[in-house]
């Protein structure tokens, strides 16, 4: 349909830890095109994190190609990875996300400074997207005067005021409770839906899988199964 | 293994899980000690060089005076029954060796250069082992221990103690008319005053006079020996082998001169010493000034300085009812000990500033040490360490670190101080030597080590460093358990 | 956006952030302190030193200094202190002629320095001649103010000089001099006119002064003196001896020296003192960037999480090392400004009070400089300004290697930091 976001072609990760070495993925493929709500599910230690970390640009393969937004990553050096992802990478984590002496409003807008957008401009575009994800009247509050839930919301926020190329969440529901685990998976899926924004999301969250638009299994540092599924969106 | 054992270890391992953060605030502490004992060391050694230079080049460790001498320097004021006085001193056990000296003002001249002086009578032999004057020597060598031969005199006849009276009267009412008309010199005189030649003093009268005095004191066989300052030989511009011409009155008032030789020059580094005095054999001064035996001052020394204010005491009771002017260097020059004091309070004041400074520092390491461990002490509480103990885990855990810094910081301290004593520091760039209350201090200056200058400063980092704990040790103490076990 | 992170991390840990603050506040303010009363009673020294008979600058005979016999003098003395007297910045001359003799009366005799002035400069130029100093009898008189030639002329000596000769005011001593060349020695009558009491023990018991013209008379060396000396203040002194050099670049055998030179025990000593003085702040320096360097690892090594994040999101190395330093700025700021005000109090206080160290003191004698009563402090703008960088320096550059170590971070690796 679209131009893929991201094309990881035959990747590669070895750590080396002491003399042993860890194969973290293992010759992957994959693409992710634009509007996608993919899931990366796998045990711990199948490489899903790793797999994530190579499509934001956190780090390199040892062997094979990647490309993001048309940019081929593994060419570039550390500072330049780094405008790679101000520019064209959203990210959600589990947990640790938020700057704690900033506001939520502050945090949001934390990367249009970034960039280097002009001040009036902030202002329209964090407004709207805080309220958009719910947070409206909370804008001067610290994170912690949030409840995770709601920090995470301000992630998401931050994550999206761009409008990157994609958002990666490194297992976001992690650390919530049922309730807000649930709300914040429903968010995510209106903004794919709204705004087309594209996910690829770690986790290993039942819940959250089922919502998936598209689940890639790993197993061992590989991919077994990569298959497109109505997403429950209930 | 008992609780504090376990406290023990615990405190230990503690330290150890942030060791780059205990190593830096270890070798703060260390530095703040190894400083301090290494300034201490500093200070006492300037001040071991101050009391050398004022007890060991002239001033001994303890005097004894004629009631009133210090203040006045009269030459008549010599001390009664001096042999027995000696024999006092001596005789105290502290008392390492004593000398005697006799004291006089004089004018000498050398060419055409002259310049007012003291002239000091010692004898060679026992004062080399009171000062150490003799070393400093750097021209020549010191005085000889012999004194110069002198013949004897002999009382005047009857008749030449007639002549004898005669003569002083008329020759003092024509001095007072010569040194009146002296006076009447205005500007624009001009003129010189007349000399003793032209005077109204008769010629024949005057060579009567001397003959005669040169029957009481006769003239010694050679040139006493003299020894001089370095600044005061620069200044008359002599050397060892020159001869210089003493002027001087002696106690009866008669003027009195002699030539001398200078066998040697030396270099205290005092100003006072090396320009303004010079040393003769103690038998020549007495027989220049007509004293006789009699001396004004008996030096002496100790083993220690410090122990001359009690034999000062011992040697005065001695010699009662002999009223006797008996007192330590620290008695005769309390500017010095002042200026000591001093120098001390100095090292005092830096461990003071340094050490609570070094002390904030442990205050904030024990303060994130703590903070850091808000879930392991929540949960130590819930299982029911009581708070006290919990409190005494954390002030072991900084004493643990003050005395490993103490430790380091004192081997740090004490190499310094060795270098320093070694080596000593070179000033010379900044000074060729200074005086303090007019005693010099030499631009090298050595340390010292005392067990003070090394114990105090580690008492002090122990205890401080124990106060500082308080604050954490508190907050570790004062904290819930459920708060401490939620994550922040 | 990175000031306000510093300033609200900085805010954040309140104890943590008073407590370094203080160490470096107090670091500074105590700078301040020592150096006020340091300078100021350097100063004091310096000037009491010069007005004893001495000067800002002198002008004397070539070879003088290192022999100080009659043999260097100044010849047309008049003229060069008239020439001196127009200098602007010169608020004194005083002519002198010294030499050493012999003073006795009756059967006393002593040593003496002898100091011939011109008793109308002299009670300008030096303290000595002045009613501060003077404990009996009045000053000087000079010959042509004596109304009946037949009086000896007046001698004016320490109190220990006279104690030792046992005279008192209207008493007669005589003075016996050598004058240079081959001449006879010499003595004249005097009378004392009155006694001095510096608390300088070389002073008080080996000097005394006379008119210059019964010293020029005794000595047969008309118009001539040892130094013409200039009084101004220790600011001026170089530029006043710049303007003497030039107006004597015509006389090769006189050098002009200024009172560093020709007081060169009490400079030295004053060098001394100061250097001990740095030496304990060094010390004290060396411990509280230690304490920085120490709080500051601490603080960044704690965030590490934090800035594994800030990575994450696209902020460049560089950024973060600004960061880490933008705190280091607002943690020098703060200490610095509480430094000053607390120094400045303390200096502003002491400056108007003065301290009375009598007490502990008594009177000390320090490189011939008598020093009692009340110490005071004296501080320039360009030394708090001077002082308050190097402080800041010490700050900044304790926080250097922290700062410089956060750019080596990862950001996967920093996100999962322990």
């Amino acid at each position: 349909m679209s131009e893929p976001i991201v094309n990881v072609q035959q990747v590669t990760k070895t750590y080396h830890q002491g003399a042993v070495d860890v194969h973290a993925l293992q010759n992957v493929s994959l693409s992710v095109n634009a509007g996608d709500f993919a899931v990366l599910a796998g045990p711990s230690g199948s490489g899903k994190t790793t797999l994530l970390n190579m499509i934001g640009a956190l780090d390199r393969p040892t062997r094979g190609r990647i490309s993001i937004g048309g940019k081929d990553a593994a060419a570039l050096k550390g500072g330049e990875l780094a405008r790679l992802r101000l520019h064209h990478v959203g990210f959600v984590f589990q947990a640790y996300n938020l700057i704690p002496v900033l506001t939520a409003y502050e945090n949001a807008e934390y990367v249009l400074l970034l960039q280097g957008v002009a001040a009036s401009e902030r202002k329209r575009r964090v407004t709207e997207i805080l309220s958009s994800v719910g947070l409206e009247g909370l804008e001067d509050r610290r994170p912690r005067e949030l409840s995770g839930g709601q920090q995470q919301r301000v992630a998401v926020a931050r994550a999206i005021v761009a409008t990157p190329d994609l958002v990666l969440a490194d297992e976001p529901t992690a650390n919530l409770d049922s309730r807000s685990a649930l709300d914040l998976i429903d968010l995510m899926k209106r903004l794919n839906r709204e705004r087309s924004v594209t996910f690829v999301v770690s986790s290993h969250d039942a819940r959250v899988i089922d919502r998936a638009g598209r689940v890639v299994l790993l197993e061992d540092g590989k991919i077994v199964r990569d298959e497109r599924q109505s997403a429950d969106d209930s | 293994m008992g609780p504090n054992m376990l406290l023990s270890k615990l405190a230990f391992r503690n330290l150890g899980r942030n060791t780059r953060r205990s190593l830096v605030t270890g070798t703060a502490l260390a530095l703040s000690v190894a400083l301090c004992i290494a300034y201490d060391a500093l200070a006492d050694g300037m001040n071991v060089q101050l009391i050398h230079s004022l007890t060991r080049y002239d001033l001994g460790h303890l005097q004894v005076h004629a009631p009133g001498y210090t203040e006045r320097h009269k030459l008549a004021n010599t001390i009664l029954d001096a042999n027995r006085v000696m024999k006092a001193v001596r005789a105290d056990p502290e008392i390492r060796a004593a000398s005697a000296r006799v004291y006089a003002a004089a004018l000498v001249g050398a060419g055409s250069h002259s310049t007012g002086v003291e002239l000091i009578g010692i004898d060679p032999r026992t004062e080399s082992r009171v000062t150490e004057l003799a070393q400093r020597t750097v021209l020549g060598h010191f005085l000889g221990p012999d004194p110069t031969p002198w013949p004897a005199a002999r009382p005047l006849t009857a008749a030449e103690r007639a002549e004898d009276a005669r003569l002083t009267n008329s020759e003092a009412r024509a001095a007072e008319e010569e040194i009146d008309q002296l006076g009447r010199l205005g500007p624009g005189t001009g003129e010189h005053p007349p000399s003793r030649e032209e005077g109204p003093v008769p010629q024949p009268e005057m060579r009567e006079a001397q003959r005669l005095s040169k029957i009481l004191s006769p003239r010694p066989t050679r040139p006493p020996e003299v020894a001089l300052g370095s600044s005061l030989a620069r200044v008359l511009g002599v050397n060892p082998g020159d001869k210089l011409y003493l002027s001087t009155q002696a106690v009866d008032g008669v003027a009195e001169g002699i030539e001398a030789r200078v066998v040697g020059v030396y270099d205290t580094g005092t100003s006072t010493y090396d320009r303004s005095r010079i040393y003769l054999h103690l038998r020549d001064l007495q027989r220049l000034v007509h004293l006789g035996a009699r001396i004004h001052e008996i030096a002496a020394i100790c083993d220690s300085p410090d122990a001359a204010p009690a034999a000062a005491g011992r040697i005065a009771a001695s010699l009662l009812p002999l009223k006797l002017d008996v007192r330590a260097w620290s008695q005769l020059r309390p500017d010095m000990v002042r200026m000591l004091d001093l120098n001390r309070a100095g090292g005092g004041m830096l461990a003071a500033i340094v050490f609570f400074v070094a002390s904030l520092g442990v205050v904030n390491t024990m303060l994130m040490a703590v903070l850091e461990r808000t879930r392991e002490l929540g949960m130590l509480k819930a299982l029911g360490m009581p708070a006290t103990r919990i409190f005494a885990m954390v002030v072991t855990e900084t004493a643990l670190l003050a005395l490993a810094g103490a430790v380091a910081g004192t081997a740090m301290g004490i190499g310094l101080d060795l270098w320093l004593v070694h080596q000593g520091l070179d000033l010379r760039a900044i000074t060729q030597g200074v005086s303090m209350n007019g005693v010099g201090l030499a631009p090298v200056v050595h340390g010292a080590i005392t067990p003070l200058g090394v114990v105090l400063p580690v008492v002090i980092v122990t205890g401080v460093c124990l106060a500082a704990a308080v604050y954490p040790a508190w907050r570790a103490a004062r904290m819930q358990p459920a708060v401490g076990m939620r994550e922040t | 956006m990175t000031l306000k992170i510093a300033w609200r991390s900085f805010v954040r840990h309140r104890v943590r952030s008073a407590i370094t603050s203080l160490a470096v506040a107090l670091g500074l303010a105590m700078m301040l302190v020592f150096v006020g009363f340091a300078d100021d009673t350097h100063a004091r020294m310096a000037e009491l030193g010069i007005r004893m008979g001495s000067g800002h600058v002198l002008v004397e005979g070539k070879g003088y200094l290192d022999n100080q016999t009659l043999d260097y003098l100044v010849h047309d003395a008049d003229r060069i202190a008239a020439s001196a007297a127009r200098i602007a910045q010169v608020k004194h001359v005083a002519v002198r002629l010294k030499t050493s003799g012999l003073l006795s009366a009756g059967e006393h005799s002593a040593p003496v320095l002898i100091s011939g002035v011109e008793p109308g400069r002299e009670v300008l130029a030096s303290d000595i001649a002045g009613p501060k100093m003077r404990v009996a009898g009045a000053y000087l008189r000079s010959l042509d103010q004596m109304p009946y030639a037949k009086t000896p002329p007046d001698i004016y000596l320490g109190k220990g000089l006279a104690e030792q000769l046992a005279v008192t005011l209207g008493d007669r001593v005589v003075l016996n001099l050598s004058p240079p060349g081959d001449a006879e020695p010499t003595a004249g009558a005097f009378r004392v006119r009155g006694i001095f009491r510096t608390g300088v023990d070389d002073l008080d018991g080996a000097y005394a002064e006379i008119p210059i013209a019964a010293a020029r008379t005794l000595l047969g060396l008309p118009g001539a003196a040892t130094e013409v000396a200039l009084l101004s203040d220790l600011a001026h002194t170089e530029e006043v001896a710049a303007a003497m050099k030039a107006e004597l670049a015509a006389n090769p055998d006189l050098v002009v020296i200024p009172w560093q030179v020709a007081l060169r025990g009490l400079h030295e000593a004053l060098v001394l003192d100061s250097a001990g003085m740095y030496l304990m702040m060094a010390i004290v320096y060396l411990v509280v960037a230690i304490g920085i360097f120490n709080t500051v690892l601490m603080s960044v090594s704690e965030r590490t999480r934090e800035f594994g994040v800030l990575l994450a999101l696209g902020t460049s190395s560089r950024r973060l090392f600004a960061q880490v330093f933008a705190e280091a700025l607002v943690l020098a700021l703060i200490s610095l400004t509480a430094g000053l005000i607390i120094g400045l109090s303390i200096h502003g206080w002491i400056a108007t009070h003065g301290i009375d160290l009598t007490q502990w003191l008594g009177d000390v004698q320090f490189a011939g400089v008598a020093w009692s009563g009340r110490v005071y402090s004296h501080l320039t703008p360009q030394v708090v300004v001077g002082w308050t960088a190097v402080v800041g320096a010490v700050v900044l550059l304790s926080s250097l290697y922290p700062a410089l170590r956060v750019m080596r971070l990862e950001p996967v690796e920093a996100m999962h930091h322990v």
